[in-house]
């Protein structure tokens, strides 16, 4: 037994020094980069500072790509939530097998890579696409805008990006909740609104939360969509990134950008969950009173 | 739901859904087929050919079989650490199992972009450092790729770590088999589920990533994401068409060969129906 | 409370006949229980009756009014889930007073009731404890207090004692017939237990593969039983395999491999050389000495004896390696001892037989 222990204390010890190597010691130069003053042109200081966060905490440039890149994550998110929530819905009650079809559809769409999807929604939002066909229609050819290459292109490339995910994840907390549950209360004279008000979403919030959370943490991230979709025009953090990188060789601000990106992610994070337990508390006190 | 509006409104959304998930890759099928200049997806089309796909470039094939090459490899390589990882993180004596779980899905809290950043210039300090330079190559792919693809085979392998797996394991020990049998006849067949389904997943990641590779790649040593990245970017071509359903058909088939070998339920528990 | 009529009631999915044809007519404040094995049909005709399950054809009638195309919470009715289904998000006086809230009661009604209901399950102290706070046997009062809070017009229950022990079990089945009995509503109780059916039922409806066996009062289905499988299905019951030797209205005389003649009742098809089965309770077997007053009489020899508390039990074998069960009280094992050969006595009027469900293969 002992030495099945051991075998398995071995396994981990390798496992843990692989992963050092690969996890920890490129991030640690990474972050460290971030403290040398960026002088331009790929040039870099030799000194230990706080410029490169300076910098970008206090120009309003930063701080309005910081709050774009939020406000589209947050609203894609907030979509794809209200889109995934009744199709999860609907499969997790469905008893034919054509369920297992409709899985594999979902899975094929996560699985197929973001540009090909970019691709397909270039074409479909692009000026020969559908939708802007219809807008011109129902103007009568005064519309003359496009769907690309702004913030809402954008949105709707995460929400892409995103909902497959959340919809297998909200399968899963549907599945928690016993369809019994949902007799009782329309026996019991509850209509299907108040099915979902008292019961259903109650009882899903805590998964709902996490999911969103999810999504919005793989908006804040997203590249692609961000780049493709905006061309150039949306500035979201991972874009100045990339933009720092490529077109400035400025790796100490950009290393302070991702640092920042990573930080202002979890804080928002930490406040969601906080905010969310703090109801629970205040909601059983309520109850200790009365 | 009982109600008849209820039922609509669901059937909505999820026709919504649905429509919205496969749309854009239907269109970009469809359109890889007209022959005509502008390539659409119309109904009826215009001009059904197969000359973006005869035209394919070789940069394409190539960077195909470097995505396929690079996905294998870190996969397989992810799924080996992870499995030693998620193994260890059940077994061993060592406390702090929850922080462990925790440190081993690091890589995927790290957005990509930055990943790739990391790399690249972790990368940059190894070339000055030791004069091995792994910007745009295949080793600095696969490192980097196998970086994120580790999370996928400790999670899936350390789901299928179950209280059952030890008993079955007690059992043969004690009709007599040696610990190398027990690994070979038990616990490696146990594990085979949570095996595959890691492996798929970093595949998958892996063979459709653009933020990463982005900055990691060299030219010819480009994979395909990339090449489909940089031509939507910067030169369009109607041949993008043809490899990206190439791309959507490949995926399909590993998700038909997972559901053959793994089952959904790895992925969605309780969809067995 | 109201009366509830099903009519030629049927549910087909694609090609299979599940529920075949129900008529029943269940009066004001009845306790029915539907019996029978999983598979009968049972469950599926009270969830159409509470309105999750659309029937093929056939109507439901509540209080006289058809209900057919009513969703489930616009027919008033109270229903028990088997996993008792309690919003585990509420608390237990949320969940007693869920439907009154719904039928949009003011505040004070509600809460007044729920502590008539809470006081009516014993629970009067735990309205703000959570379900999951609760045991099986509390969970399943709450569920029982909450189907009847807003008086609903028939009390329907989906085997709601299915996940308890026997002990509590026993004590649940008493406390529901109390509470049923002073709320006299009428109640349709899903089991597959007999013992529970016997215990509760005012009538049994026994199902058996989608169609009522028989339906009556407990006395009726154990004393009478109209088909072999409610004297098997209900009760211990002893089948003695044999072949017809005549008929004569209700009486038939049947042959058993032994040779032995006996003589019993039958209500079905049975001719001359039909092979048929009989079938006698345990109590009903005697031993002693074989008297010519037309008492059937066997030949066995006694393999076993068990001790059941409230009574004995003897296995006893006649013929060739058939076996029955001789059952009696404490005091009368005088006599018999295990290796010893008896004759074993019982009546015509005890003794039923059927026609063999295994004839022709």
């Amino acid at each position: 037994m002992m030495r099945v222990r051991r075998a398995y204390d071995g396994a981990l010890a390798l496992a843990l020094a692989v992963s050092v190597l690969l996890f920890i010691v490129p991030q640690f130069f990474f972050v460290r980069q971030s403290f040398f003053e960026s002088l331009g042109m790929g040039m870099m200081g030799d000194e230990l500072t706080l410029a490169n966060y300076r910098t970008i905490l206090t120009d309003s440039f930063y701080i309005a790509v910081f709050l774009r890149t939020i406000a589209i994550s947050a609203v894609a998110a907030l979509v794809a939530l209200i889109i995934a929530y009744p199709t999860a819905y609907w499969l997790s009650r469905m008893n034919s097998p054509a369920l297992r079809w409709l899985i594999i559809l979902l899975l094929v769409s996560s699985f197929v890579s973001i540009v090909v999807k970019v691709l397909g929604l270039t074409m479909l939002l692009g000026s020969q696409g559908p939708f802007v066909a219809f807008l011109q229609f129902v103007t009568f050819g005064l519309w003359n805008g496009s769907l690309l290459h702004n913030e809402l292109a954008v949105a709707i490339g995460l929400v892409q990006y995103s909902l497959p995910l959340l919809i297998m994840l909200l399968f899963g907390v549907v599945q928690t909740i016993p369809k019994s549950l949902e007799e009782a209360a329309s026996v019991h004279g509850a209509s299907d609104w108040r099915l979902v008000r008292r019961i259903l979403l109650p009882l899903s919030l805590n998964g709902i939360v996490t999911a969103g959370l999810i999504a919005f943490n793989m908006n804040m991230g997203a590249f692609t969509s961000a780049v493709l979709l905006g061309g150039g025009n949306v500035l979201t953090v991972p874009v100045v990134i990339q933009q720092k990188i490529i077109l400035e060789v400025d790796y100490p601000v950009a290393s302070a950008l991702s640092v920042l990106l990573t930080v202002a992610v979890m804080a928002i994070n930490l406040v969601v969950v906080a905010v969310r337990r703090g109801g629970f508390a205040g909601a059983r006190q309520r109850r200790k009173i009365a | 739901m009982r109600n008849r509006s209820s039922r609509i409104l669901i059937l909505t959304a999820a026709a919504l859904a649905y429509a919205f998930l496969l749309g854009p890759l239907l269109i970009v099928v469809g359109a890889s087929f007209d022959g005509g200049s502008q390539p659409f997806f119309r109904f009826p089309p215009e001009e059904v050919s197969l000359r973006w796909y005869l035209s394919i470039p070789a940069k394409y094939w190539s960077a195909l079989g470097l995505s396929f090459m690079v996905a294998a490899a870190a996969a397989a390589l992810a799924t080996l650490l992870g499995s030693l990882a998620a193994l260890g993180i059940a077994r061993s004596s060592v406390p702090g199992k929850a922080l462990l779980e925790t440190y081993f899905r690091f890589p995927l809290q790290v957005p990509f972009v930055v990943t790739g950043i990391v790399f690249l210039q972790f990368y940059h300090i190894l070339a000055d450092a030791s004069g091995i330079d792994l910007v745009g190559t295949t080793w600095g792919l696969l490192v980097a790729h196998t970086f994120f693809c580790i999370p996928y085979s400790v999670g899936a392998v350390g789901s299928v770590i179950t209280h059952d797996l030890e008993k079955a394991e007690n059992a043969a020990r004690i009709a007599g088999a040696t610990e190398w049998r027990v690994l070979r006849r038990i616990t490696i067949p146990a594990l085979k589920p949570g095996l595959f389904s890691g492996f798929f997943f970093a595949f998958i990641t892996s063979f459709g990533d653009v933020p990463v590779s982005v900055f990691l790649a060299g030219s010819g040593t480009t994979p395909l994401p990339v090449e489909i990245f940089q031509t939507l970017q910067f030169d369009y071509d109607p041949t993008v068409l043809s490899i990206s359903t190439l791309v959507v058909l490949i995926s399909t088939a590993f998700v038909i060969a997972m559901q053959r070998v793994a089952g959904l339920d790895i992925v969605l528990p309780g969809s067995r129906r | 409370m109201s009366s509830l009529t099903l009519e030629r009631l049927v549910k087909r999915y694609g090609s299979t006949e599940v529920v075949k044809g129900i008529n029943l007519h269940i009066e004001e404040g009845e306790l029915i229980v539907f019996l029978g094995p999983s598979g009968c049909g049972k469950t599926t005709t009270l969830r159409m009756i509470a309105g999750f399950i659309e029937p093929t054809s056939g109507a439901i009638r509540i209080g006289g009014e058809p209900v057919d195309h009513k969703p489930p919470r616009a027919r008033n009715l109270g229903m028990v889930f088997q996993d008792y289904a309690l919003f585990p998000n509420m608390t237990v006086a949320d969940n007693v007073g869920f439907g009154l809230v719904e039928r949009g009661k003011p505040q004070e009604v509600v809460r007044k009731r729920v502590e008539e209901m809470l006081r009516l399950i014993h629970m009067e102290h735990l309205g703000d404890r959570y379900p999951i706070e609760l045991s099986g046997g509390q969970q399943q009062r709450v569920a029982l207090a909450r189907a009847l809070a807003y008086e609903p017009r028939v009390l329907l229950m989906d085997e709601p004692l299915g996940a308890l022990d026997q002990k509590l079990r026993e004590e649940m089945q008493r406390e529901f017939a109390r509470i049923q009995r002073e709320v006299g509503i009428t109640t349709i109780f899903v089991t597959h237990d007999q013992q529970e059916a016997m215990a509760l039922a005012d009538r049994i409806i026994v199902m058996n593969a989608g169609v009522i066996e028989q339906a009556g009062r407990p006395e009726e289905l154990y004393d009478e039983p109209a088909t072999l499988f409610i004297a098997d299905f209900i009760g211990r019951s002893n089948i003695l395999p044999g072949r017809v030797e005549q008929r004569e209205k209700e009486l038939v005389k049947v042959r058993l491999p032994g040779g032995e003649i006996i003589t019993g009742r039958c209500r079905s098809e049975l001719t001359v050389g039909d092979t048929a089965v009989c079938v006698v309770r345990p109590e009903a077997l005697k031993v002693g000495t074989p008297r010519p007053e037309g008492n059937n009489a066997i030949s066995a020899k006694v393999l076993r004896r068990s001790f059941l508390g409230s009574g004995i039990d003897f296995i006893l074998q006649y013929g060739d390696n058939q076996e029955v069960i001789l059952q009696t009280s404490k005091d009368m094992e005088l006599g018999i001892r295990e290796g010893e050969t008896v004759s074993v006595l019982f009546r015509p009027e005890d003794t039923f037989c059927f026609s063999d469900p295994k004839a022709g293969q």
